[in-house]
């Protein structure tokens, strides 16, 4: 055995990938450990075999004519390429492969070698990777979900008090002016600001219904142009009666050039509801009455950005990420997908979000949105 | 009940002043406190009264300042005002001693009533109070050895035991026991025993030795 012979045998073996050299009419004339492995064949079964042995149909029946063509029209399919097809092993199953294919004509062998890789690995994972986007998809319409029916029953709590409120007052009103009027001295003044005060308590439920109308009404497609400032200001009252329920004022602080962005404003309201609901609780559970500010500011011409201003504990530095994860809360009785679902908001509006905290104590989370130009 | 007072406290100015309203219109004197600070901070008089209370205000919780009312010895009846949902504040209300509840949206006439029945339950408490009071300053006028003889009377001892049981002479008891009726105003030997009972405690009272 020659020197060169030798050192091809030793090259051949140490290959990672399966190799197999095929004469001008496709028969075997070598192949590597790696590809009786891989293929499950004794060499003996493929050397002098036909190469489309290692191949499943419709390859198998049609290499002879690809190589056939090859030779006669020059025309390559896969040499010097490399590319993604499918093996047989020899217990039929198939199995994807990358095969690239390159051209010898040297020591009495004119003919092709092939490179194989074996895919099935490879391709496994990607699979899987696939199934998992897939999964997380599926996964984050679910929390959206979740997190708005969530959302809902508190914001529903807080609604029906504030609507049973002036219901109450109204009841024991109209209770007293039906005595009033039985009395025989009956006090007229007394009774017409009795029935005034009724039509107040009316009102003060309107607007609770208002402010709920506004906020479930039809929803807006998706990507439409949006007032930052409308947004804001449309949610505060709703957002007030909740805040003052625990003693905390909202103070909205609008820059008039905030401008707009584009999207969808019931979402954009979700996320500033659940920032300004954080804030709030976060606050009254720190005992720092002070006002909750919600602020929008132009950043330049690109940006606009949305800011929560609460005095609440803070988020610690190392967990500035981890809020933002699901599931993850502070709160003795709360679900932690607010702001999970938050960020996945902001983020699908080519936005994103941050929190930091406030030098004299509490934090200040922010929505970075990109602002339509002034043309639009 | 001509002087019965009503304590509204109600974090809702709203209702709070129809409370109010509602109560003066059946002749009851109402008074409204928005947080239940002023209210503890106000004094007491004479007059039977009730609360009606919140369960859920901010600051202090209606459960919260009942406990408080408890720790310090004022015992007006408490009808506590719930709203929907609140069945955890509710359960802590009834720990802590409510004479009642009423759910939001209440039957205002329900409500009535009972401010009434509470009223007239603080009454009572009342009454009872001020003779328990007597009782107690009629018994610290007894010496130990009345006093000995009194809580053997209330066991239902028989003159002729307690002589025995003392070494004294039945007339001896009997000169006590006299002295005993009138120290204590007692018309009648079952008055006698009502008027110990309402005041003493029974693990206090003397058991046969």
């Amino acid at each position: 055995m020659s020197q060169s012979r030798a050192r091809y045998a030793a090259l051949l073996e140490a290959a990672v990938d399966s190799i197999v050299l095929i004469d001008r009419r496709g028969m075997i004339r070598d192949v590597n450990a790696v590809t009786l492995r891989l293929f499950g064949y004794r060499r003996e079964e493929l050397v002098g075999h036909n190469v489309s042995i290692l191949m499943p149909d419709p390859y198998h029946s049609e290499h002879d004519q690809y190589l056939a063509r090859y030779l006669r029209e020059g025309e390559p399919r896969v040499i010097g390429i490399g590319r993604e097809v499918v093996g047989k092993k020899k217990d039929g199953q198939v199995f994807p492969i990358d095969l690239a294919v390159g051209e010898i004509e040297d020591h009495g062998i004119s003919g092709f070698v092939g490179f194989i890789r074996d895919l099935t690995e490879r391709k496994a994972i990607e699979a899987q990777l696939q199934r998992r986007e897939q999964e997380a998809a599926l996964h984050r319409d679910k929390l959206a979900h979740a997190g708005r029916l969530g959302m809902l029953a508190e914001l529903a709590t807080g609604i029906a008090h504030e609507i049973n409120q002036p219901l109450s007052a109204i009841s024991s009103y109209a209770q007293a002016c039906r005595r009033l009027l039985a009395a025989p001295q009956g006090d007229a003044r007394l009774i017409e600001e009795t029935l005034e005060k009724i039509n107040q308590q009316a009102e003060r439920a309107g607007k609770v219904v208002q402010g709920i109308r506004r906020l479930v009404r039809q929803q807006a497609p998706v990507n439409v142009s949006v007032d930052i400032n409308a947004v804001l200001r449309e949610i505060e009252p709703l957002l007030a009666i909740n805040a003052q329920r625990l003693g905390l004022q909202l103070r909205l602080e609008l820059d008039p050039d905030a401008g707009s962005t584009n999207g969808d404003a019931v979402q954009l309201q979700q996320v500033v509801v659940n920032l300004v609901h954080n804030g709030v609780d976060a606050s009254h559970a720190a005992g720092r009455h002070e006002d909750i500010v919600i602020s929008s500011e132009a950043l330049g011409e690109d940006w606009v950005q949305i800011q929560v201003l609460d005095r609440g504990a803070g988020v610690p530095a190392e967990l500035a990420e981890q809020v933002y994860e699901p599931f993850f809360t502070s709160k003795p009785d709360g679900i932690g997908l607010g702001l999970s679902i938050s960020r996945t908001i902001v983020e699908a509006h080519g936005g994103e979000m941050r929190c930091q905290a406030r030098p004299d104590g509490g934090s200040c989370f922010s929505v970075l949105l990109p602002r339509l130009g002034s043309a639009t | 009940m001509s002087a019965g007072r009503v304590f509204v406290i109600d974090d809702d100015a709203a209702v709070c002043d129809s409370l109010v309203l509602l109560m003066q219109s059946v002749g009851l004197q109402a008074e409204a406190f928005q947080d239940a600070r002023s209210f503890l901070a106000a004094g007491r008089d004479d007059h039977p009264a009730c609360i009606v209370l919140d369960v859920r205000m901010p600051g202090m919780s209606g459960p919260q300042v009942a406990k408080e009312l408890a720790a310090r010895g004022q015992t007006w009846p408490i009808i506590f005002i719930t709203g929907h949902g609140d069945v955890a504040m509710a359960v802590e209300a009834m720990r802590e001693g409510a004479f009642d509840f009423v759910q939001k949206p209440f039957r205002e006439d329900e409500l009535i009533q009972r401010v009434q029945q509470a009223i007239a339950q603080d009454h009572a408490d009342m009454v009872i109070a001020s003779e328990q009071d007597e009782i107690r300053e009629c018994l610290a006028e007894l010496t130990p050895r009345e006093r000995e003889i009194l809580d053997r009377v209330v066991e239902g001892q028989a003159n002729k035991v307690i002589a025995i049981e003392l070494r004294i002479s039945s007339r001896t008891v009997e000169l006590h026991r006299a002295r005993v009726m009138e120290k204590m105003r007692a018309r009648s030997l079952a008055h006698l025993i009502r008027q110990v009972l309402l005041v003493v405690p029974e693990s206090e009272r003397n058991t046969t030795r």
